[in-house]
């Protein structure tokens, strides 16, 4: 049976529904669809939900007319496009290639193929072997065609003209490299999709009695496509807060890593250094981390009777509905919890549905997870050390936190080099960098939680990189001047 | 009075960010010796950095920090031996949105890995916002594979914090006892 083959290019696609489509044209797909680059494409697929994809898709459609295949939760109803639902099947896939096909001039490349019956066109069984491929030389100028194509397509996606685009939603206007600010959705939190704060628990409640320290989530994430809703990117994420106010910025800092002074590895218990996270909001929130990346399934941990955090361990966001970085979440991380306080849901399909919807709407509540990790762990700290990790082991950095992304702290760069190129105590740090034991006791708490920091067995060589390097001069003026204190 | 001259080195494969990187933090306008592409790099941007950027940072003191950026494509890999001389360390970027990042980080690494052994790397994953995977987990995997225990970090090469933070990492690499208040 001659079948002919779509030559497509992918544009903005998320590496989800990419997966699916990479996944569908190896298979099911395989004998109508051909990846190819964008000049030579016959078609488009672009992921419409996808930040970016509809400037990206405007931009194309003015410089060429090659139809396309659109691919959104919404019906999208665009000339020159036809509209693919998520989650994607096979089947509409399928319908979708036929109707560009249709919509296309004369084939310029057609392909001979017989067909596995799994494929739905041939009857043929075990005959899935490329025979012939076949190119014709200098295809006309299809754009013309199309056009006129398009003008008597008999299918719903030309009803709208460039001149009259689609409604645009709020984030049509969004620069994609932009921050945007939003109110907080405290303010608003009667749009908070109606998800019971008393549904069941899908996770044991906190265990008062546990000292032992938590285990750092691991970084096992599921590959299988399911039908996640939730965007795999959204690029108006929240970041930290600009530190320019040095007020602010202290006051932000006494809140993170406490305001303690040091102590001694005799008195660390008898002066509060050490902390249990199981009594508080954190011990909760680092189990449903550690649960959502062993299964990739979302979970929504339910901090306040209004206000919840959702864990996407796929894309790697949490959405908060408080600001992480306001004083109420704050308050939340250093109150101890009462018995059934937080509770942690699974949402159906539905309700997933309706907060991916409710989660690109307000994008500037979607934080990077290992951000969210780290600001809950430095406000539950407070310059203390987690239980059950013994102070006077020896622990190394097995990488860097992702710095650029996460709440600046004090000396946290040096605390990274130099926990990263020797084992060390938190105290042996403290003292050899010459900073208060409270930042280098966040810290350790932090990366702990982020899987980052290891104890190490065998008690490592001294290394003596506090010594003064021949650069050091010049590198202090240059970080001086980087930072904006020093002079041209 | 005697000039001091440091490098700084930006590489990474075509469309990465290096041009854009030294530009968020050189004092002068990037130096570039672009031209239109006409190879595969035609499909990521339609100019490419021929034969190297240059940035600059002056001290007081007369001193200076010269940002120099290495060619992308790896035809002009020669240029590379010749820029890295003198420099204190490398920084490496790498576009997520290219086809296989690991294989970049595996060839960047492997080119300049005498240099990376002798002084210092640093990692910054660009276009993280334009696609979510690999993650950074993902790349730690990898540097671990190539037994590298480099800062990673997601950047923006637009902006001048995310680049600055590339550089403390790389300074505080170089040696970890080094204070702004020195």
């Amino acid at each position: 049976m001659q079948n002919e083959v779509l030559k497509v290019s992918l544009l903005t696609i998320s590496p989800h529904n990419r997966a699916i489509l990479e996944f569908f044209f190896a298979g099911a797909g395989k004998a109508l669809f051909r990846i190819t680059s964008v000049p030579e494409a016959q078609a488009f697929i672009i992921d419409y939900d996808h930040p970016g994809a509809r400037e990206e898709w405007e931009n194309l459609n003015i410089k060429q007319s090659t139809p396309c295949i659109v691919l959104s939760i919404r019906d999208v109803q665009l000339p020159n496009t036809i509209w693919v639902s998520k989650p994607l099947t096979s089947k509409a896939l399928l319908d979708a290639a036929k109707k560009i096909q249709a919509i296309l001039p004369q084939s310029v490349e057609v392909v001979s193929k017989t067909i596995p019956t799994t494929t739905l066109i041939s009857n043929k069984p075990n005959s899935s072997v490329v025979i012939e491929t076949k190119v014709e030389t200098a295809p006309e100028p299809i754009i013309p065609k199309v056009r006129q194509a398009l003008a008597d397509l008999p299918l719903n996606v030309g009803s709208a003209s460039k001149s009259s685009p689609a409604p645009k939603t709020p984030e049509d206007n969004t620069n994609p490299f932009a921050l945007r600010r939003e109110p907080p959705l405290s303010d608003t939190h009667t749009e908070i999709p109606p998800f019971k704060a008393d549904s069941p628990s899908t996770l044991s409640t906190p265990n008062f009695t546990n000292t032992t320290a938590p285990q750092p989530t691991t970084a096992i994430m599921s590959r299988s496509p399911k039908p996640l809703l939730v965007p795999d990117t959204i690029t108006s994420m929240a970041e930290p807060p600009s530190d320019d106010d040095p007020v602010k910025r202290q006051q932000r800092w006494a809140l993170l890593c406490g305001t303690l002074p040091d102590t001694t590895p005799t008195n660390i218990q008898r002066d509060g250094r050490i902390f249990d996270s199981n009594n508080y909001l954190l011990g909760t929130f680092i189990e449903a981390v550690k649960q959502a990346k062993q299964t990739g399934h979302a979970l929504q941990v339910f901090i306040t009777h209004q206000h919840y955090i959702l864990l996407l361990p796929q894309p790697y966001y949490a959405f908060s509905t408080l600001d992480i970085h306001g004083a109420e979440f704050a308050n939340l991380c250093t109150t101890p919890i009462t018995p059934n306080q937080i509770h942690v849901h699974t949402p159906t399909e539905a309700e997933l549905t309706q907060l991916d919807v409710y989660t690109q709407q307000h994008p500037n509540h979607l934080y990077d997870l290992d951000a969210c990790i780290w600001t809950a762990s430095l406000l539950t700290s407070g310059g203390r050390l987690l239980q059950g990790l013994d102070p006077s082991h020896f622990y190394q950095l097995k990488h860097w936190p992702n710095l650029t992304r996460l709440e600046s702290i004090p000396h946290v760069m040096s605390l990274s080099a130099m926990w990263t190129q020797q084992a060390a105590t938190p105290f042996d740090i403290a003292k050899q960098l010459g900073i208060p034991q409270r930042y280098a006791f966040a810290f350790h708490s932090a990366t702990y939680l982020l899987n980052l920091l290891e104890r190490m067995q065998i008690v490592p060589k001294p290394n003596p990189t506090t010594e003064p390097k021949k650069n050091r001069g010049l590198f202090s003026r240059l970080l001086k001047r980087l930072l904006g204190g020093g002079n041209k | 009075m005697s000039v001091t001259n440091k490098k700084i080195i930006f590489t990474g494969p075509v469309g990465s960010g290096k041009t854009t990187a030294i530009n968020a933090i050189s004092d002068i306008r990037t130096v570039s010796t672009d031209a239109y592409a006409s190879d595969m790099t035609q499909s990521r941007k339609p100019q490419t950095t021929v034969a190297m950027d240059y940035g600059l940072i002056t001290l007081e003191g007369n001193e200076r920090i010269h940002l120099y950026g290495t060619p992308g494509q790896e035809r002009f890999d020669f240029m590379w031996d010749i820029l890295i001389k003198g420099g204190i360390g490398l920084i490496l970027l790498l576009d997520n949105t290219r086809k296989d990042p690991f294989q970049d980080m595996k060839f960047y690494t492997h080119a300049f890995r005498e240099f990376i052994e002798q002084q210092q790397m640093v990692i910054g994953v660009t276009r993280m916002d334009l696609q979510r995977r690999p993650g950074l987990a993902e790349y730690r995997q990898w540097l671990d594979q190539l037994g590298l225990k480099s800062p990673i970090f997601e950047i923006d090469a637009r902006s001048r914090n995310d680049v600055t933070t590339l550089v403390q990492a790389l300074l505080y690499s170089l040696d970890p006892g080094v204070s702004i208040d020195e």
